[in-house]
């Protein structure tokens, strides 16, 4: 036995039951070393005690009566939690128990939140629009081969609106040459709109039509060229062909003519009509909200919240503009439109531009699940990319590059869930969207898209897609 | 190791120990008497493991009667001599109170042991050796009992307030 291990032999020293050897060793050591001979001296008191036999009896009495009483269910049960390792046994148990109870409610949390989200998905789009009421305007007079063009695209939305138009096609064009076509944004806005700026969009009843109302995800927007009309005023000579749409849903296939021009307010020609907007598109309305996301109602949260926490604040509202750019077998860069550049063979590059210094994010959806970052690139490791205003970021686009999805915020993105960038194709809210056409006197023309939130909150945010299955 | 050498050491140990106790002088004093004792009383006693628990034993006694002097002091001049009882050659009555509550105590305190302790204890009790309860616990190792026991001690110690007194 080790020296200082002889310690151990201190209780048989007081109940005077050590071998001999043991009894040498402990008073050999404790010669030599003076703790071991303090703790002797210690024992000597209960020694004594125990040396006598009255004592003795009495111990040995007390010890048999309490042996024998905790022969009962709880006292072992307490003798069982005594012991360490059952101890840390129980703890293990509780753990995992706890571990498997909390694990399984976040994993039923995710199944809810997922089948929530597809049952979103599977019922939006089921959801018929609400049609607001038209708003007729009193327009200038138009060529008649403007006339027919619009006459085209008004059908075209007829039938995409499911809307019986063929019953009635007097009726039609004379909704055609005379009045802008269904809106999708609250009745209130547009008549709002319309009674403050009637004079300019006079103006803009001369120089917009009707758009494309396509799909409404793929923004691809049928231009229509207006010719110069002697007459017109200085700002519609510019012969732009627009077409503006503003979507008060999140993915509703609906498409309208906003009097709003989103190249003006992109360029902060037109905001103080934007302070206007989103005061009136705020409002909620029954008949001009349909079925509401999730998504939306969580942004359409945020900007309430966003509004009650402090005021709006006032100035150029976020915008996005972005274009197609090929290159052409003479080696210049051209803008094209969405459908060219859908159909393209050579490469495509998507030019984006912004009005503030924001955040952006390209986004590649592929299928149902698979969506993957374009920009930032993998390579960077951040999830946002930070752009200035007026800054063109030129981003090549892949050949299988399915639907691409830019968003825009004024602050940096966060990192989202598998079931949030699956979602990420649904347009924001109170965007308006506008396809410009543009020559120039260089003998280029201007082919972009710009996309302006109505939102002025600093929550807002333009998600939107830019282009479908590219082949 | 011879009687005298034993002794040596004895008287080193003892006044290391006394003096963590009480004062050097004071110390001393009971080292002297103690020796006093061994060498006067008991010169048969040449073993070390018969002299050093003997020493301990006088050395206990010595500081008891030290402990009382002290508590007595002042009064043995107030009294005759003569007025004294007789000396009863059993322990006093004090004493016995004294070891009746210490006897309280050390039940109390085994009680609150846990099951192996109380059996430990009680196998000591009875006389039994380690190697003795090494084999009615069924252990492989003598080590093992040493181990309980020193823990059980430690328990019960801190159960009566870390003094056997």
């Amino acid at each position: 036995m080790a020296e200082h291990q002889l310690e151990k032999l201190l209780g048989g020293f007081a109940a005077d039951t050590l071998t001999p050897e043991e009894r040498r060793q402990l008073f050999t050591a404790a010669m030599q070393d003076q703790q071991l001979f303090n703790a002797l001296a210690d024992e000597q008191a209960l020694k004594e005690l125990l040396t006598n036999p009255a004592v003795r009896r009495r111990l040995l009495q007390s010890l048999s009566d309490t042996t024998a009483a905790p022969a009962g269910g709880s006292a072992s049960w307490l003798d069982w939690f005594r012991r360490p390792a059952n101890l840390a046994l129980a703890g293990g148990l509780a753990t995992a128990v706890f571990a498997v109870v909390l694990g399984s409610k976040i994993y039923q949390d995710s199944v809810q939140q997922a089948t929530r989200s597809a049952v979103t998905e599977a019922t939006q789009p089921a959801t018929p629009s609400v049609p607001a009421p038209a708003v007729t305007e009193p327009s200038a007079p138009q060529p008649a081969e403007s006339k027919t063009k619009a006459q085209e695209n008004q059908n075209l939305s007829a039938t995409v609106a499911r809307k019986d138009s063929v019953a009635d096609t007097h009726a039609t064009r004379e909704r055609t040459a005379t009045a802008p076509p269904q809106s999708s944004v609250p009745a209130d806005t547009i008549r709002d709109y319309a009674s403050k700026n009637k004079q300019e969009e006079d103006r803009k009843q001369a120089t917009v039509l009707p758009g494309s109302m396509g799909k409404a995800s793929e923004g691809v927007a049928v231009i229509t060229e207006r010719p110069l009309a002697a007459g017109s005023p200085p700002a519609a000579a510019m012969s732009e062909a627009k077409t503006a749409r503003t979507t008060a849903g999140a993915s509703l296939p609906e498409t309208s003519l906003s009097p709003v021009n989103a190249r003006g307010l992109f360029y902060g020609h037109e905001t103080g009509r934007m302070d206007q907007a989103p005061k009136r598109a705020m409002k909620p309305l029954p008949e001009a909200e349909p079925q509401t996301s999730p998504l939306k109602r969580k942004h359409d949260g945020l900007s309430q919240l966003s509004k009650a926490a402090g005021p709006v604040t006032p100035g150029k509202p976020l915008g996005l503009r972005y274009s197609f750019v090929i290159r052409t077998p003479d080696g210049q860069e051209q803008e094209v439109d969405a459908a060219t550049a859908t159909l393209s063979s050579t490469p495509v590059q998507v030019t984006l531009e912004t009005n503030r210094d924001g955040y952006i994010q390209v986004w590649q959806h592929v299928g149902e699940t698979n969506t993957q970052l374009l920009l930032p690139l993998k390579e960077s490791g951040h999830i946002s990319m930070k752009i200035q205003a007026g800054q063109r970021q030129h981003l090549p686009l892949p050949a299988d590059s399915g639907t691409v999805i830019v968003r825009f915020s004024p602050v940096p993105f966060g990192p989202i869930s598998r079931q949030e960038a699956a979602l990420l194709n649904r347009r924001s809210p109170n965007l308006i969207q506008e396809s410009v056409t543009t020559p120039h006197s260089t003998g280029s023309q201007e082919l972009a898209t710009y996309v302006v939130s109505q939102d002025l909150s600093q929550t807002a945010e333009i998600a939107v897609d830019i282009i479908g299955n590219r082949q | 190791m011879d009687r005298n050498q034993i002794l040596a050491s004895l008287r080193e140990r003892i006044l290391a120990f006394a003096t963590s106790r009480v004062s050097r002088d004071h110390a001393e004093d009971l080292t002297q008497e103690t020796l006093v004792v061994l060498h006067e009383k008991y010169p048969a006693v040449t073993d070390l493991t018969e002299l050093v628990p003997l020493a301990f034993q006088v050395l206990r006694f010595k500081m008891l009667d030290a402990h009382r002097k002290t508590f007595r002091r002042g009064e043995y001049n107030q009294e005759s001599v003569d007025e004294l009882p007789l000396a009863d050659p059993g322990a006093d009555p004090a004493t016995q109170l004294d070891q009746q509550q210490r006897v309280d105590r050390l039940i109390t305190a085994i009680t609150q042991l846990g099951e192996r302790c109380r059996e430990l204890f009680k196998w000591k009790l009875e006389g039994k050796t380690f190697p003795e309860i090494q084999k009615i616990m069924g252990q492989q190792s003598i080590n093992t009992i040493y181990t309980w026991d020193l823990r059980c001690r430690k328990q019960l110690l801190a159960a009566m307030d870390g003094s056997w007194e």
